[in-house]
């Protein structure tokens, strides 16, 4: 982290990890209220995804408030136009069997992480992403973010098909909804 | 709305699903997945917009809050239910300070199909197995799974409802329930029960439009299943924008984009 980021990621109080602070006292943004939690934080939240895929572009669906990682592999260039985004603005082409995508235009209102590390508006992310078997995906992360990050850093994102899983109606606003996981954890899937 | 030069293709697509955790999820019953290929004779795929006239006075646009212009057959209780909405704008409306549409304080949901009545596309992904409707409107999802499955009956009660799918000829018939009743039917208060069946008959006549012909079918708020037809308009060039009820800034985005029609 630069000076700046450690600074930032002093000041954060997640509500667990190593330096967990009690909820009252967290200052995790998505904690008090049902912001998005922003990418690429929401790989880090234990629920399923989706993806869809069409010729013009590649569809990640996340069950936790249904957010999308919409990927235009058609050739568009970013979109200069769009405000600061929570999700930013992702486009992606292949590379052989590796789906490289390219994300910019954050806001700079979430965390990288659950525990707090930061990023500005100035974030770029790119991915790796590769189906190494039918029943294995890969996504290899690199967050590029001079003004929080010395050099860029990759993160490795292994996960597994699930054949018979379809996302579930998961939204922050309804505290229902995330009693009925705590449910589910009890009952391993098939 | 984001428009952007490159048509949205329409093409053959897949679906996968993938987890990196091993959290239990609520699942179909198993059932053979037979993935049949898209007929590209109907393909429902692309961003799409609620293609009404825009004539001048609020009153004019029902459509923006209710599905109908005569009011639907309701039974005494969903009269009742009807009468206590105070909505926030339409024929009956209310100081904002005094609404209690559920989705004015809150950003929970809006439900099925009350989705449909607020002005932002949506986004029709096809795979051989479902037809995926994306609402620009927070994110919102309806599933329609055309895979043979039946109903999710060990589901509790759904904010958007359980649907499934088949295809007749050209049309897509689509079948919901499994509905909460914590929604509004529509925005100006129109009621429903848990027992909402929602049936949808969606066909594309012509490669620029699509139609939603919708039954409401509802015994306990209505005395008679009743229709409304939605009619959609291909935007070829749009593509759906970031929107979080949560986030108030993402409305004034839309506002600006309001000024400058898209192509």
């Amino acid at each position: 982290m630069t000076p700046w980021a450690q600074e930032q990621f002093k000041a954060a109080k997640p509500s667990f990890g190593p330096n967990a602070s009690p909820l009252t006292e967290t200052n995790d943004p998505i904690y008090h209220t049902c912001v998005p939690m922003g990418f690429p934080r929401i790989f880090l939240y234990p629920l399923p995804l989706q993806i869809v895929q069409t010729s013009g572009e590649v569809i990640m669906i996340f069950e936790y408030d249904s957010v999308r990682h919409q990927i235009f592999t058609d050739g568009r260039p970013h979109d200069t136009t769009l405000g600061a985004l929570w999700m930013g603005d992702s486009i992606g082409h292949w590379e052989g069997n590796t789906l490289v995508t390219d994300t910019v235009n954050f806001n700079d209102k979430t965390w990288i992480d659950r525990m707090g590390h930061p990023h500005s508006a100035a974030l770029h992310v790119i991915e790796r992403i590769q189906r190494i078997d039918h029943d294995h995906l890969v996504d290899d992360i690199t967050i590029d973010d001079p003004k929080a990050y010395t050099k860029p850093w990759t993160a490795h994102l292994p996960f597994v098909l699930k054949p018979k899983w379809t996302l579930a109606e998961v939204f922050c606003e309804d505290e229902n909804s995330f009693q009925e996981i705590e449910e589910n954890e009890t009952k391993p899937a098939k | 709305m984001r428009v952007h030069s490159p048509g949205i293709a329409l093409a053959f697509a897949i679906t996968l699903i993938f987890s990196s955790s091993s959290i239990a999820q609520s699942t179909p019953p198993s059932k053979p997945a037979a993935p049949a290929s898209v007929d590209q004779s109907h393909d429902l795929s692309g961003v799409w917009f609620n293609d009404h006239p825009r004539p001048l006075t609020t009153n004019e646009r029902y459509w923006i809050y209710k599905f109908n212009l005569e009011e639907p057959p309701m039974t005494a209780w969903g009269k009742k239910q009807y009468d206590a909405t105070k909505s926030s704008f339409g024929t009956r409306e209310y100081p904002l300070a005094e609404t209690n549409d559920p989705l004015y304080h809150t950003c929970t949901p809006p439900g099925l199909p009350r989705v449909y009545l607020h002005p932002f596309p949506i986004q029709i992904v096809q795979t051989p197995g479902e037809v995926l409707i994306l609402f620009e409107y927070d994110s919102m999802r309806h599933q329609i799974f055309t895979d043979g499955r039946p109903h999710d009956t060990t589901l509790g009660p759904l904010w958007m409802g359980d649907s499934i799918g088949h295809w007749e000829g050209d049309t897509l018939v689509a079948d919901t329930v499994n509905f909460n009743d914590k929604t509004w039917l529509d925005r100006i208060g129109h009621p429903h029960s848990e027992a909402l069946h929602v049936i949808e008959r969606i066909r594309r006549p012509d490669y620029d439009h699509l139609v939603d012909d919708i039954t409401i079918d509802d015994p306990k708020a209505y005395t008679k299943p009743w229709t409304t037809r939605i009619e959609f308009l291909l935007k070829p060039k749009w593509t759906l924008a970031e929107q979080f009820c949560e986030d108030e800034e993402s409305f004034q985005s839309l506002d600006k984009n309001a000024a400058a029609p898209a192509k």
